[in-house]
């Protein structure tokens, strides 16, 4: 429930009233919540996808009492999520989302206002996709017991596949208080998703755990090897060409890569070159991948490199 | 009793006088907080990007008791004249509403206003405080040949 909470928290009071009507056994399946204008909000779970009446109830069926969000309330709602201050955010939105309170995490879409060839801000905002973000102490320990105390490896899966959970709890498992031989971590929190340090809030991503808040994964993996000493550097949704050239620059320097990356198999991340690329210089010694949506955190297999 | 209230006259005409200049110099202090505020605002803005909740936080931790009427706070009767304080009103509303270079050139633009203000508003003070004591003196002056 306290993680819906975290999701709603910001949004306008009309729809945080609405929402807050749902019962907690409802809130507790919710993955998704999203704003589209002059459309009917919508609330997915993994299997289905709800429509919210305006008297807090969820509804399979398109009916008459559906809250729909117009044009006005759309850029409210943004603004809101943006704690009122766009230039705060403008750099993220501009990547396509906000950062919410507990690794909550809001996609939003609009017009692109180009500048010299790349996207300089949005405007006319017409999407928002609050996803909720949940924690799972221990989901991480079925795969711990795979790894044979590797600690190079890529987590392969779907969007929703449950790659952000599974890194916090790996994070947690080898910085850990209680471990008893902790490794200092170090996290590149490009997109404030792993450890949601930079609004107060923050997630216990061990006690040994650096966190590297905003920065883009190949600065904040240069100065993590250069400056912090880890002996395992996390990030998330690699796959850029700047990302892959950062981390095959660190290999050889004693630090071992835990990794996400989208994909649904080995096969189809294979086929992206910059992964390959990591993949075949020795970055990471095994690769896992994930069911999907509809198995957060577990694993369909693990492939030794 | 003739003396009594001689100096009672007086008393009055001055402290009327110094009510006055003390109405003048909290215009002043108030104007040259809202400045400084801006200042601050700015650079806060240019350096850390911080929203409006941080930002609000941090000018009350420093002392910018005028920062409350972002939050809708009467600020109190007499600090601001009617133009300034609607003008200070419009800064702050606009303040998280456009990009960082957008609120960077909001605050120059209001930073100047302001400070135009404050200059004016010295300008008023001064020649208030010269005349109100001449005045104030001069009347009390008057009183004590009339009477005594």
């Amino acid at each position: 429930m306290q993680e819906f909470l975290n999701a709603i928290s910001l949004l306008p009071e009309k729809y945080k009233n609405i929402l807050k009507l749902l019962p907690e056994e409802q809130c507790g399946v919710i993955k998704e919540i999203r704003f589209r204008v002059g459309e009917a909000v919508t609330l997915n779970t993994s299997r289905n996808i709800y429509y919210l009446t305006d008297s807090g109830r969820l509804s399979l069926s398109y009916c008459d009492g559906v809250l729909r969000t117009d044009e006005k309330e759309l850029q409210e709602i943004v603004f809101m999520l943006c704690r009122r201050s766009l230039h705060t955010y403008q750099d993220m939105l501009v990547k396509g989302y906000v950062p919410l309170y507990g690794g909550c995490k809001a996609g939003v879409g609009g017009r692109a206002v180009m500048r010299d060839g790349s996207i300089y801000s949005i405007s006319a905002f017409n999407c928002v996709n609050i996803r909720i973000a949940r924690e799972y102490y221990g989901c991480a320990s079925p795969l711990l017991e795979l790894l044979d105390d590797c600690t190079s490896f890529l987590i392969v899966g779907q969007p929703m596949s449950g790659k952000t959970t599974l890194l916090r709890d790996l994070c947690r498992y080898y910085a850990g208080g209680d471990s008893l031989s902790p490794r200092k971590v170090t996290v590149v929190d490009e997109r404030d998703e792993i450890a949601s340090r930079s609004f107060g809030y923050s997630i216990d991503v061990g006690a040994n755990t650096d966190v590297l808040t905003l920065y883009p994964k190949p600065v904040g993996t240069e100065i993590a090897v250069r400056t912090l000493s880890p002996d395992v550097i996390v990030l998330d949704e690699i796959g850029t060409e700047e990302e892959t050239r950062a981390l095959l620059s660190a290999v050889n320097s004693g630090v071992s890569f835990i990794a996400t990356a989208h994909g649904s198999s080995y096969e189809e991340v294979l086929r992206r070159p910059n992964i390959k690329a990591l993949i075949n210089a020795g970055v990471f010694k095994k690769v896992v991948v994930l069911w999907g949506s509809e198995k957060p955190c577990c694993i369909k297999e693990i492939v030794s490199l | 009793m003739k003396f009594v209230l001689v100096f009672v006259i007086c008393f009055a005409i001055i402290g009327a006088a110094t009510r006055e200049v003390k109405k003048q110099k909290q215009k002043t202090n108030c104007l040259d907080q809202t400045v400084r505020l801006i200042s601050f605002v700015s650079n806060d803005l240019h350096y850390r990007k911080s929203d409006c909740d941080s930002l609000y936080e941090a000018a009350l931790l420093q002392g910018f008791s005028c920062i409350k009427a972002m939050n809708g706070e009467l600020l109190p009767e007499g600090c601001y004249d009617d133009n300034v304080r609607s003008d200070f009103a419009v800064f702050l509303k606009s303040i998280g509403t456009t990009d960082t270079d957008g609120q960077l050139k909001l605050c120059e633009e209001y930073y100047q206003r302001m400070s135009d203000y404050l200059e004016a508003q010295r300008d008023v003070e001064k020649n208030k405080t010269q005349v109100d004591f001449a005045v104030s003196l001069l009347g009390a002056f008057c009183v004590v040949v009339l009477f005594v």
